[in-house]
């Protein structure tokens, strides 16, 4: 059984530039919103908030306990905006789910093990997905999809969806031929330029307004 | 060295460069990104020196994704010309860069070499940068370079 994650908010009064004051004072906004019903602004402390999202990522269930509220809905956390250099977290949004509804949710993808063409030192092994989207019920809900990459033995081989093994609860919604991972080739050797006589730069060509002469006599 | 192959104007104007960037400010091919923490006009120089600074350091191990492209044009006036007559030839390019956006990326990599090639290709930015990890819906801000 999987341990049920849990959060504090409070419903939020402070909207619009004055959620900075908020921000300063240790809090983080937040909204709460679902299929059906309102979408509910709310606001938690940071240090709580940064917890549970290490802890829940996007495909675990939170169970939010909003002060004063009679009942405390389960909740995905849907989109976490962050300060671009810093890091911080300065809003998250919750999704509501019906337990009895099937949901949408992009699930992270685990690579496990390593390749024999990347201990061989013959290629690079490429994530070319690092989730993937899943439709299931909000019971049915998988932390991560796990795949063995040691199963990738030469430069070419691939991954693709087809290959993900997921219980028969949960549908993947990528295409089947997707690629997953691959190995592709290394990057070749770099041939260095003689210095001193750099090419002669071509100058860029200037897009033209209008037809041209051929475009005009058509 | 990179340029635009095709332009729609020949001359820009120079243009602001106020605020933090709001896009391409996360790891989206790599393990590890360089961040820029400065604005600045990086040329097509100091982009290819960066550049080759890695696939050096790494030789035919990894992947790297340069994530900055110089597509604007400045301009120069030749030397000892008087003032006027025009706006001076196209000199070379320059990617606009602000705080926050990813120049380089890098995977396939151990983290202690990813990092070391990262670092290495700092020295040849003319700005301050930092090293960061993947900030998926979970991670907080990972490193500092």
């Amino acid at each position: 059984m999987i341990e049920q994650i849990e959060l504090n908010v409070q419903p939020r009064t402070v909207v619009g530039k004055q959620v900075k004051a908020l921000r300063r004072a240790g809090d983080v906004p937040a909204v709460l919103y679902s299929r059906h019903g309102e979408p509910v602004i709310l606001q938690a402390n940071n240090r709580e908030l940064l917890r549970v999202l290490t802890r829940a990522g996007g495909s675990r269930l939170v169970k939010l306990n909003i002060a004063g509220a009679p009942e405390a809905p389960m909740a995905l956390v849907r989109e976490v905006q962050r300060e671009p250099i810093k890091g911080t977290v300065l809003h998250v949004d919750f999704f509501g789910v019906s337990m009895t509804e099937a949901i949408k949710v992009e699930v992270p993808i685990r690579y496990d093990g390593v390749s024999p063409a990347v201990t061989r030192n013959e290629g690079v092994l490429i994530h070319a997905m690092d989730s993937i989207e899943i439709e299931c019920l909000p019971g049915d809900l998988i932390d991560t999809i796990a795949i063995d990459v040691s199963t990738l033995d030469k430069v070419g081989d691939v991954i693709r969806v087809s290959d993900l093994r997921v219980p028969a609860t949960v549908k993947l919604l990528a295409d089947d031929e997707t690629t997953v991972a691959r190995i592709s080739y290394l990057a070749g050797e770099e041939v260095e330029a003689p210095t001193g006589t750099e090419a002669v730069v071509a100058e860029p060509e200037v897009i033209k307004k209008g037809k041209t002469e051929e475009e005009a006599e058509e | 060295m990179l340029m635009p192959k095709r332009v729609k104007w020949r001359k820009q104007q120079r243009g602001r460069m106020s605020g933090k960037e709001l896009r391409g400010v996360e790891i989206s091919f790599g393990d590890l990104g360089l961040q820029a923490l400065e604005p600045c006009w990086m040329t097509q120089r100091q982009i290819e020196a960066a550049r080759r600074t890695i696939v050096r350091f790494v030789k035919r191990k990894g992947k790297m994704w340069v994530r900055v492209f110089p597509d604007k044009p400045v301009t120069k006036k030749a030397a000892e010309t008087r003032m006027g007559k025009g706006k001076g030839a196209v000199d070379h390019y320059v990617a606009v860069i602000k705080p926050g956006r990813i120049i380089l990326e890098i995977g396939g990599l151990e983290e202690d070499q990813a990092r070391e090639a990262l670092r290495l290709a700092a020295y040849k930015l003319p700005i301050k940068t930092q090293i960061i990890g993947r900030r998926d819906l979970t991670a907080t801000a990972s490193t500092e370079g």
